[in-house]
């Protein structure tokens, strides 16, 4: 077998390895939950409703690693629930689409890819379902005093809800928010209530009560927030301005020697011209006129440009860069002073936790 | 000699300032009047001739580095009341600027002297540098120096050596009538001296001629 033989058996066993994936239109490196979704909807768009349902199904049940992302657990939901609907099996979709409001309060079936009877059942789930999505940083950090800590809410529909910050074993530390919610709202948190913590230290929960139309409490949603309080990070004092930016406040001796150089210096050279030139032939005396000319307008500009005079505009510039920079040292000092005053409060929120009325 | 000599300056003057810098065109035109004083020395015979010659001068540069020199005076020379000589004396030189404060140029000399014994033609080539610094903010001073290449007389003798020099300052003035206020003016107070040595047959003997200058010229420029 020569080299390019088994090069060629080579590509050849390539492209059968491959055939297969390829055949089945499917991307190899696609999880099996993905590759289900994709399977699902493409069932759904064939009128396949029954195979659609099941691999949707199958695809939502699978955990672990595998398990969808929440925009494709969305998209799942949302063929299943159409899916059911289709499959004249309407108790099961409107289920359905309770759970997808459970999980997106937000999500909404696309009115260009689903039909109204789809929409409307979803919108009868919506309102019979009181779930709020909570979203808060992840990891951050505030000045108790001069930041607060933001929250934001979406709710599935119209309710009343109740925000507070409680602790572990559920005495309420403060509530934030008691009222109805219909769309968004922002709650905020000044994390004040930390001070009172016997360490530095501890966790609180965030915790989100959506009532009943009767006013019972249906769904609570709580979201634990491990603390940490710490001194301010203070400000570096600003560096004052390096040397190089400063002017010359006083004439150096340079410019004064350059033109008393090219006075005198060239009227001794007119001076003694004849003789450099013309051997001392019979010069006229007319050029000591211009050599004395010469002389006295090179010691004018000696005087002129003397060293050590002061140059006020490079001490006025010096100044205001000096003032610009005991200006940023004020500010900044100022700012330190209120910072050791306040303390800082690390918060990390870790996952939420649904309690009660699940769909 | 003199091409090369050229040749250089112009390589040297478009090395040295950034293109941004420069100016397209940049001039300057001035009339003067001229102290002369010449020592013509032939053999062991001394004639001194003085008097006075008016005329312009220009300089014109292109791009801060190429210059261009033209110059034009006539006037009359005495020598103490026996003779006189009409002297009509011009250049046009080429040249180059390859830093601000210095200047490199070549090109011919001319002048003619007219009496009744005859007219008397010298043409020159003549390479010189001219050096200018800045006193105070309003006064400038210049030496210049210049050394002739070569020379074609009409006299007996054969052109053996020539160099010259000049040194002065100039004054710039403002607000004068008739000037526009854009055009800066100048006045320049200047001493120039110059030697041309010739050298001849034992019968012809040689010959020097040493002309001394003093000139006062006013002029403007391009602002």
């Amino acid at each position: 077998m020569t080299g390019r033989t088994r090069l060629r058996a080579a590509w050849l066993a390539a492209a059968l390895a491959l055939a297969p994936a390829l055949a089945s239109g499917q991307d190899p490196t696609a999880s099996r939950s993905a590759a289900l979704l994709a399977s699902g909807v493409r069932h759904y768009q064939q009128l396949e409703y029954d195979s659609a349902a099941s691999a949707m199904r199958r695809a939502l049940a699978i955990t672990g690693a595998d398990t969808l992302s929440d925009s494709a657990r969305t998209r799942a939901l949302t063929y299943l629930g159409a899916a059911e609907l289709f499959r004249n099996k309407r108790d099961s979709s409107y289920a359905v689409f309770r759970r997808l409001v459970a999980h997106n309060p937000r999500a909404r079936p696309s009115p260009l890819v689903f039909p109204p009877e789809v929409t409307t059942i979803y919108d009868f789930a919506r309102e019979a379902t009181k779930v709020v999505r909570v979203e808060l940083p992840r990891d951050t950090t505030i000045r108790i005093g001069a930041d607060r800590y933001r929250a934001r809410l979406f709710a599935s529909s119209f309710h009343q809800i109740i925000v507070s910050v409680e602790r572990e074993d559920g005495f309420t530390v403060r509530t934030l928010y008691a009222g109805a919610i219909s769309d968004t709202l922002q709650v905020f948190w000044t994390g004040d209530d930390t001070l009172f913590m016997a360490n530095d230290s501890g966790r609180l929960v965030f915790s989100v009560t959506s009532l009943t139309n009767a006013g019972r409490q249906g769904r609570i949603v709580h979201i634990p927030l491990d603390l940490v309080i710490g001194p301010q990070d203070t400000l570096p004092s600003p560096m004052p301005p390096p040397d190089s930016l400063y002017l010359p406040e006083h004439a150096p001796a340079g410019p004064a020697l350059k033109s008393l150089g090219r006075g005198a210096g060239i009227g001794l050279a007119v001076a003694v011209l004849p003789r450099l030139v013309a051997g001392g032939t019979s010069p006229s005396g007319s050029r000591f006129a211009v050599a004395g000319g010469l002389t006295i307008a090179g010691l004018i500009g000696f005087f002129h440009h003397r060293p050590g005079k002061p140059l006020p505009e490079n001490m006025l510039a010096n100044s205001a860069l000096r003032e610009g920079w005991q200006n940023a040292v004020r500010t900044t000092n100022a700012e330190n002073v209120i910072r050791a005053q306040q303390k800082r409060l690390d918060v990390h929120a870790g996952t939420a936790e649904v309690i009660g009325a699940n769909p | 000699m003199t091409r090369r000599l050229i040749a250089a300056g112009a390589l040297f003057a478009l090395c040295g300032t950034p293109l941004a810098a420069q100016r397209a065109l940049w001039w300057n035109a001035e009339i003067s009047g001229i102290g002369m004083r010449l020592s013509s020395e032939t053999g062991p015979s001394t004639t001194k001739l003085s008097g006075a010659s008016f005329g312009f001068q220009s300089q014109i540069v292109y791009h801060n580095h190429i210059t261009i020199d033209l110059g034009y005076w006539q006037g009359k020379l005495n020598q103490g009341g026996t003779g006189n000589r009409d002297v009509v004396e011009g250049f046009a030189q080429l040249g180059a600027r390859p830093m601000s404060w210095l200047s490199l140029r070549a090109g011919p000399h001319a002048w003619t002297y007219i009496s009744d014994a005859g007219t008397q033609r010298w043409f020159l080539w003549e390479g010189r540098a001219h050096a200018q610094g800045q006193i105070l903010p309003a006064v400038q001073s210049y030496i210049e120096l210049w050394k002739v290449f070569s020379a074609n007389v009409n006299v007996p003798q054969a052109f053996q050596t020539g160099m010259g020099g000049e040194g002065g300052l100039s004054l710039r003035i403002r607000d004068l009538p008739l000037i526009p206020s854009k055009l800066p003016a100048r006045v320049r107070l200047a001493y120039g001296i110059e030697r041309v040595r010739m050298n001849g047959t034992q019968a012809q003997g040689s010959r020097a001629e040493v002309l001394d200058r003093l000139t006062l010229a006013f002029g403007v420029e391009a602002p």
